[in-house]
């Protein structure tokens, strides 16, 4: 039975946590997973939570990064991780992500990844390729990459994959390397895309954490393209029209109390917020933790 | 305004998860891929890797109904 290690950037878009959930429910014979770009330590986190929602025994390591001011595209995801992973004590403005250690999560994905590559593997790659172009530094762990699966390129249309262009260094060590690498480009995964209904099919715990991620990535997604000035200028009764509309997705589910935010009935205007944030700085600020 | 609200989400992760596990599934090509320093992938000559030009959407579609849950 082939033995695979998955290296991730779970958050942001939720198809990580769906192929996560792929691998669970398959039964594959997953031995680790490694989060990488940017904020590794908070992906390791949602991974670590999804592990134990799954009831799973799978270790989980963050890539050591100097640049820990790195942040995923979205932060929406922080609000999907249990407070316990974030130090209170500490955290007023920033984040501060308490010992990986202590979260049973390994700080150093290369060096995890070097003693489990003792013995074949596939590496299914889903992000940026950092990771693996650290380990063609060793010729040892090489020896037993039997594969490499990479979700990555796009040849069709000129625009830049998000995988490769994240790091491209990477990318292009990787590519010209000799490792065996079977590519699954975006017109391939571009041809059948879910529809979002089939979100409520996602019914386990760990399930239902990537639902919840998965929803609030999809509203996240709306307020960006609220602030695109081809409708910027829309009362915010309109917006708020959209977000009714959105409800039939269950999407106030992202502002629940739950998971942080104030009374479900005050979601209108934490929705509000939201949208004046994001309009304010689209780029600099985080949706999740504005509603959080 | 409604036009706004996705209908579809993008799986593609999925994608190299399947095809890691089916590789029996899948169709590929021996192609040479090149990045360029922008991270812009090209198909240049040689056949050193392997690229996916098709696979089995109906066992796709299977698989998703099956294991992401």
């Amino acid at each position: 039975m082939s033995k695979f290690l998955l290296s991730t950037d779970i958050g942001s878009d939720p198809d990580d946590a769906l192929a996560l959930l792929a691998l669970f429910n398959s039964n594959a014979n997953l031995r680790a997973i490694y989060t990488i770009n940017g904020d590794s330590k908070g992906r390791a986190c949602i991974a670590k939570n999804m592990v134990r929602l799954a009831k799973k025994d799978i270790p989980i390591a963050a890539i050591a990064e100097k640049d820990e001011t790195g942040r995923p595209f979205y932060f929406y995801e922080d609000y999907y991780v249990p407070g316990k992973c974030i130090d209170d004590d500490v955290c007023e403005k920033k984040v501060v992500y308490k010992p990986l250690r202590s979260l049973g999560i390994h700080e150093d994905a290369v060096e995890h990844a070097k003693t489990t590559l003792t013995e074949p593997h596939t590496i299914i790659s889903i992000g940026p390729l950092t990771l693996i172009s650290k380990l063609l530094e060793n010729k040892s762990a090489c020896s037993n990459i039997e594969n490499v699966v990479v979700m990555g390129c796009n040849f069709d249309d000129g625009n830049l994959d998000h995988n490769c262009h994240h790091d491209p260094y990477a990318a292009t060590q990787v590519f010209a390397s000799n490792l065996p690498i079977t590519v699954v480009p975006a017109n391939i995964c571009r041809k059948y895309r879910p529809q979002t209904a089939c979100l409520d099919n996602l019914s386990t715990p760990a399930g239902n954490y990537a639902k919840r991620m998965a929803k609030g990535f999809l509203i996240a997604k709306l307020a960006q393209e609220v602030h695109h000035p081809v409708i910027n200028g829309e009362s915010i009764e309109s917006l708020l029209t959209v977000h009714l509309k959105f409800k039939k997705l269950d999407c106030e589910m992202l502002i629940d109390s739950d998971f942080g935010a104030a009374e479900p009935d005050n979601y209108l205007e934490h929705y509000r917020q939201l949208i004046n944030s994001a309009k304010n700085h689209p780029f600099k600020r985080g949706f999740g933790r504005i509603i959080a | 305004m409604e036009k706004l609200i996705p209908v579809q989400f993008s799986a593609a992760d999925v994608y190299a998860v399947y095809a890691a596990l089916h590789p029996d599934r899948i169709e590929t090509k021996n192609h040479t891929v090149e990045i360029d320093e922008m991270g812009k992938s090209f198909i240049g000559s040689g056949t050193n890797h392997k690229v996916v030009v098709d696979l089995d959407y109906d066992d796709f579609k299977r698989f998703m109904r099956e294991f992401v849950k």
